[in-house]
């Protein structure tokens, strides 16, 4: 299941990853190696720090997705209660035995949960630029 | 002193066609041309940061062509500064500082010193590098360059961005920081005025060609080719050819309405 889900959000988290690098200005890295900076350090120093909203933000996306998934976690470990019970195979499972009141309780928590991950990663990538 | 034999560098489709200049120390060599004529190319290749296709670089005597650009002992300030945005002002300038591992306390002097000759103490208390002024953000990257005391200085264009006032108080403040401090300025422009303020030595360069080379009242009074003079707007086919330099006027020219 962990396979599965870390499959799933990993590339997303590159791609974001990937993109942050990407943006910073080489300029930037260049003066900083007449500073003195070998490239390790110009990746410590101001790479990484430019990127690290950026690193935040794409963490954050991998794990919201890997939270909201509901298909490749039931094709590839099932959805067996108390064992491969994430949220969304739990809202399943509870829709299935009809008990409403819990499902509607986990859907709005993971409604929530997924606003917050988005609220945070607007900062985050708003801030970075 | 640098000495550049037989440079030749290629990026693209351009082509930087054997350069070869010698610069003495604490001497400010201009490097001016049109856009596109291949000075940043030259400054980039010098510096280390684009790789030369041919030829020799030497500092004081050392072969550099092939060393990294943090061993070169170079400074380097670029058209659009690069002050980093995740530093406060302070630790713009104490950046190379504390690369170098120097201790706390003298990198504060340090910082306070260069601070004070630049006039920007009141800014090292600045959070946020990005609300500086033009020239307030070019003080303090200038700061930045000097203050590791690299002996020689690489300038793109760096006054470009600043309003004439500005630009003037900048241009005659780094004149007589660069004369007090001794260092060795190598600037591209595409700024007539700006290469004739500051230039030792000049050099004229087209389609990626050094076409002359001199002190700038050499340069300027015997263009050695019409495009030369064309571009420094000296009629090299008039005989009193100056009269053609806004740059040599000594008063403005009165306009007689009838």
């Amino acid at each position: 299941m962990i396979l599965a889900q870390f499959f799933l959000a990993y590339a997303l988290a590159v791609l974001v990853i990937k993109t942050t690098f990407a943006g910073i200005d080489i300029r930037l890295e260049q003066v900083a190696r007449f500073l003195g900076c070998t490239p390790w350090k110009v990746f410590w120093h101001v790479s990484l720090p430019l990127a690290r909203n950026g690193i935040i933000a794409a963490f954050i996306l991998a794990w919201a997705r890997a939270v909201g998934d509901f298909g490749s976690t039931s094709t590839i470990a099932g959805a067996v209660r108390g064992k491969t019970e994430t949220m969304p195979i739990s809202i399943y499972l509870n829709l299935a035995t009809v008990s409403l009141d819990r499902a509607v309780v986990l859907s709005v928590i993971l409604t929530l949960m997924t606003i917050a991950a988005l609220v945070t990663i607007c900062l985050l990538l708003e801030k970075r630029s | 002193m640098i000495e550049v034999y037989n440079l030749v560098a290629k990026y693209g489709n351009f082509t930087l066609k054997e350069i070869n200049l010698s610069i003495g120390n604490s001497e400010c060599f201009v490097l001016i041309g049109p856009t596109g004529a291949g000075k940043t190319l030259f400054l980039e290749t010098l510096l280390g940061i684009k790789p030369l296709f041919k030829g020799r670089i030497f500092s004081n005597g050392k072969d550099i062509t092939k060393i990294p650009p943090e061993e070169r002992s170079f400074s380097y300030l670029p058209q659009d500064l690069a002050l980093f945005p995740h530093l406060d002002v302070k630790d713009n300038i104490g950046f190379g500082l504390k690369i170098k591992g120097l201790p706390p306390r003298e990198i504060s002097d340090k910082i306070s010193s260069i601070a004070k000759m630049l006039k920007i103490g009141y800014l090292l208390d600045r959070k946020n590098v990005r609300s500086l002024s033009g020239g307030e953000k070019q003080r303090v990257a200038l700061a930045r360059a000097i203050v590791i005391d690299s002996k020689t200085l690489f300038l793109d264009e760096p006054f470009g961005a600043l309003d004439t006032a500005a630009r003037y108080e900048l241009l005659t403040e780094f004149k007589a920081l660069q004369e007090r401090l001794g260092i060795t300025v190598i600037l591209v422009t595409h700024d007539l005025n700006e290469a004739t303020f500051l230039a030792d030595k000049m050099a004229v360069i087209m389609n990626g060609e050094i076409k002359q080379y001199g002190i700038p009242e050499e340069v300027y009074a015997q263009p050695e080719s019409d495009e030369v003079a064309k571009f420094l707007m000296v009629g090299k086919l008039f005989p009193n050819k100056t009269d053609l330099n806004p740059l040599l006027w000594k008063k403005p020219r009165k306009i007689k309405m009838d």
